[in-house]
């Protein structure tokens, strides 16, 4: 399963999709894939950084959407204060 | 009637009691970044946001560093561009420290555009932090010792 979280003021919203079944063409999971990197983009145009997350593992920053990745956290736009 | 009297001034009194312990808890540092977080971790917490983003930071920090941060109420995060510097994020309002050489050279302010729960304030610095460095110290509005001290 590969998870896409966005921090917000709710906590986080996540969106899940299940790569196996992507694969398989599974039209509800391709649908969940698609809806994930729509996403993505979306943030990322807000300004959101994104980074992928895996245990033990430093954060490392991605550009574009992996739907391979075991988890993807995106950070709203920050701003010195 | 008369009956019940007593039993309704001890309720008082106790109830009084327990917010004075908790208030006076909530003012020392050292159990309010240990009493807080645990409440917002348990299941009945009233404000389901607060309940994710610390759910979350739990699941993203190594137990070591969440230790850390229950215990001193921050979050020591090692540069990966600089050697031997490190990003002190506090729990709660306050401003980044960097540290070189155990000495606080300057400060940072990062913040969010929107609100996000605390929890998630200290996930965002870690991860842009160990993500982005060099974006993150562009961002920041430095403060130097000379500004502070």
């Amino acid at each position: 399963m590969g998870m896409l979280r966005v921090l917000s003021r709710n906590g986080d919203d996540q969106h899940q999709w299940n790569l196996p079944a992507v694969e398989a063409g599974d039209a509800e999971a391709i649908a969940a894939v698609k809806e994930a990197e729509r996403i993505f983009r979306d943030q990322r145009a807000r300004g959101a950084v994104a980074v992928r997350v895996a245990p033990g593992k430093p954060a490392e920053r991605i550009d574009e959407f992996d739907p391979n990745a075991q988890e993807i956290l995106m950070v709203p736009r920050v701003i010195g204060g | 009637m008369s009956d019940l009297l007593p039993a309704g001034v001890f309720l008082v009194i106790a109830l009084i009691a327990t917010g004075r312990i908790v208030l006076l808890l909530s003012a020392w540092p050292g159990a309010s970044s240990r009493l807080w977080p645990w409440l917002r971790l348990q299941r009945w917490w009233p404000v389901p946001a607060d309940h994710a983003a610390e759910t979350l930071l739990r699941q993203m920090l190594t137990p070591e560093e969440y230790d850390q941060l229950k215990l001193r109420a921050y979050l020591d995060i090692q540069s990966r561009a600089h050697l031997g510097r490190l990003y002190r994020v506090p729990r709660g309002p306050g401003q980044v420290q960097v540290l070189e050489g155990g000495r606080v050279v300057e400060r940072l302010c990062v913040q969010p555009l929107d609100s996000l729960p605390e929890a998630d304030v200290i996930l965002m610095h870690k991860m842009l932090i160990e993500a982005d460095e060099s974006s993150y110290l562009a961002t920041a509005n430095h403060f130097p010792r000379a500004v502070w001290r």
